[in-house]
């Protein structure tokens, strides 16, 4: 992952070594500053009081330069105006440029940096002053030291610009792992305090939804359940042998309404959790066995335990033997439990017609209902199957269909061995 | 024999039925509608169980349990909707002796409310003996005895010993060799030999239909399940 302290890091570095980069290119490239013109002139003036006339002999010259060398400590070279070596001290200079006329700087390589002092009689002398190579290190030990020191320097001022984003980063996904109670300090006043407080704000708001989402629940639970214990009460009281049929049909409409309510309740319910509230160890093929003597359908394989909510396995296995019971057409129905690699493996299958190819990818989503059941009276909202994927889902598993080859359809459902062990 | 009962349940009209039914069998029950009145009218002596709700207006039906159990041991026996936390309600936590949930049949109602009252009667069980309760069905330990829908059920003791082992591994696949090493039983290889038999004897008398055996239920090839839930027609 690309730090985003590091990358302001390295941004401000390189800015650095780009300014200084650039700083040298500008000297060298910028037209000479004009304005040391008339010093220069003025200078080269003075010394062509001092230095011998043109012409003079090359001992003269050279004494000349030479005691010059004493008030101006370097390298010195005389050259005539085709650029004859007349007098040196030192390593001789190259001429300047044979078109230039002014003196000034010699900045080009192997000529510079010195000084070109045109003495008005076609004579240049060039100058040099002298370096001490020591103190020239120096110089450029003490440019690195104060880069170097700038880089330290700048690296925690960087972490400390995205040090408070990097708090953030971590209390956002300290929310989004379901710790809803996460708020964030508020440090400073610019757009990352902003953002900061408008994280609490979101968080403040996402607690309060899914509280009342909780409640909401829980007492449409209760406020649908309560008047159906009052039909279920009614009818029982009404209970008398004549109309026995009637009571019993009435019964289990409202047995199945419950369920329903059960199934819209767990569907919005499960969608929000995310991790199982409740694990035991749960021996499948027994719930299995429970579950297979209500619809009548027969169990093969071996004892299972896995961990997980028995009541969420428990719906599981009912709606798909429901399922099989609505759409196996009353021909038998199978089911087993295996152990398979880490996982429980847990098959229920039908002789029904099986499921149109074209149907397949959406038996589990929710509110789907088959094109089979839309006009016939079937009975449910079409959640039964996809309950069945998210239970799984929340026990580390998952879902899939099968069409058997001698007709019908097979579920099978697959559920972790060793994890949600709370 | 009368039972008082005081049922706290904000909804008027579930209590007034539920008042009605129970009266049939000679149970008089006095209706509350919030807790506060309810826990007042609890401090007088004569009630012999408490019927609650979990949704009550004033306070929450699991606070007015724990209030009840810090000066009383009256039966208590919630009412709850489903997806309600049922695993709280009954137990250590809360003291509730048992819990029905929405919507009941009225005829279990009334099982569970004699269970709790009977149990709780003195001379009657011990209550660190509770005895194990799966829908109508009641497996009594202390007296040995087996009711199903608070009628005592025939069984010879080798039968009671398999019934007790089996209820107390409910929802697990039971092989007739662990059968055996639960029960322990004193005629081990005679018991072996005719363990099938036994539990069709003991299905005779607790199956609604032993046809058709929804508490002990076969596994081919496997043993026998002692089903966890009974008589819940729907999942919790």
């Amino acid at each position: 992952m690309k730090r985003l302290y590091l990358r302001i890091y390295f941004t401000f570095i390189l800015i650095l070594i780009l300014f200084g980069v650039l700083a040298s290119a500008t000297w060298y490239l910028l037209p000479e500053d004009k304005g040391h013109k008339p010093f220069f002139d003025g200078f080269g003036t003075v010394l062509k009081q001092i230095i011998p006339k043109h012409g003079s002999s090359k001992e003269d010259l050279q004494q000349a330069l030479e005691q010059l060398s004493m008030a101006f400590p370097g390298q010195l070279s005389l050259r005539s105006d085709n650029g004859e070596l007349l007098a040196v001290v030192g390593r001789p200079l190259r001429p300047p440029h044979p078109k230039r006329k002014h003196s000034g700087w010699l900045r080009s390589k192997g000529r510079g940096p010195a000084w070109a002092i045109n003495l008005s009689d076609g004579r240049w002398l060039m100058v040099k002053p002298e370096h001490n190579s020591s103190r020239h290190l120096g110089f450029l030990a003490t440019i690195a030291l104060l880069a170097g020191l700038l880089a330290i320097g700048v690296y925690p001022l960087a972490k400390s610009l995205t040090g408070r984003i990097e708090r953030l980063k971590s209390q956002v996904n300290k929310l989004g792992a379901g710790e809803l109670s996460t708020r964030v300090l508020i440090e400073g006043k610019d757009e990352v305090a902003a953002l900061a407080s408008s994280f609490n704000r979101a968080a403040q708001k996402i607690e309060k939804l899914v509280a009342s989402h909780k409640s909401l629940l829980a007492s449409v639970s209760h406020e649908l359940r309560t008047p159906l214990t009052r039909i279920r009460m009614g009818i029982e009281l009404l209970d008398n042998d004549e109309r026995r049929d009637l009571c019993n049909r009435m019964s289990k409409d409202v047995l199945e309404l419950d369920d329903l309510i059960g199934e819209l309740l767990l569907a919005s319910r499960l969608d929000t959790l995310d991790r199982l509230e409740n694990s035991e160890e749960v021996d499948l093929l027994a719930l299995l066995a429970e579950e297979a003597v209500v619809v009548g359908a027969e169990v093969e394989g071996e004892s299972v335990l896995v961990w997980g909510d028995k009541r969420l396995l428990r719906r599981l296995i009912r709606n798909l033997m429901e399922n099989a019971r609505r759409y196996g057409g009353n021909s038998g129905i199978e089911s087993s439990v295996n152990h398979v690699d880490n996982f429980a493996r847990l098959r229920v299958s039908d002789h029904g017609e099986g499921i149109p190819q074209e149907e397949v990818e959406h038996i589990f989503k929710p509110y789907y209902k088959p094109i089979a059941a839309k006009d016939s009276n079937f009975g449910g909202v079409g959640l039964g199957l996809s309950l069945v994927k998210q239970i799984a889902n929340h026990h580390g598993g998952d879902a899939t269909y099968f069409k058997r080859e001698n007709g019908g359809s097979t579920f099978e459902v697959t559920l972790a061995l060793n994890v949600n062990r709370a | 024999m009368s039972h008082r009962l005081l049922m706290i349940e904000d909804d008027q009209n579930l209590a007034a039925m539920v008042g009605e039914y129970l009266a049939e069998s000679g149970m008089k029950v006095t209706a509350f509608y919030a807790a506060l009145p309810g826990l007042q009218a609890l401090e007088k002596d004569g009630w012999d169980a408490v019927i609650l709700d979990v949704m009550l207006p004033d306070i929450d039906g699991f606070e007015v349990c724990r209030r009840i159990r810090t000066h009383s041991d009256i039966p208590i026996l919630m009412l709850t909707a489903k997806g309600e936390e049922m695993d709280k309600v009954v137990g250590l936590e809360l003291g509730a002796d048992d819990y029905l949930a929405k919507p009941f049949s009225p005829r279990e109602l009334l099982a569970r409310l004699r269970a709790i009252i009977r149990r709780h009667t003195p001379g009657g069980l011990n209550k660190q003996n509770k005895s194990l309760n799966f829908g109508r069905l009641e497996v009594d330990s202390q007296a040995r005895q087996v009711r199903v829908g608070g009628v005592t059920k025939d069984l010879t003791g080798h039968q009671f010993d398999i019934l007790e082992v089996m209820a107390q591994n409910p929802g697990r696949v039971l092989s007739r060799d662990r059968l055996m090493d639960l029960v322990r039983g004193e005629e081990l290889e005679a018991f072996d030999r005719s363990i099938d038999v036994h539990i069709s004897r003991i299905r005779a008398a607790i199956e609604d239909d032993p046809k058709k055996p929804c508490r002990i239920i076969t596994v081919r090839g496997s043993g026998y399940v002692f089903a966890s839930k009974q008589d819940g027609s729907s999942v919790e």
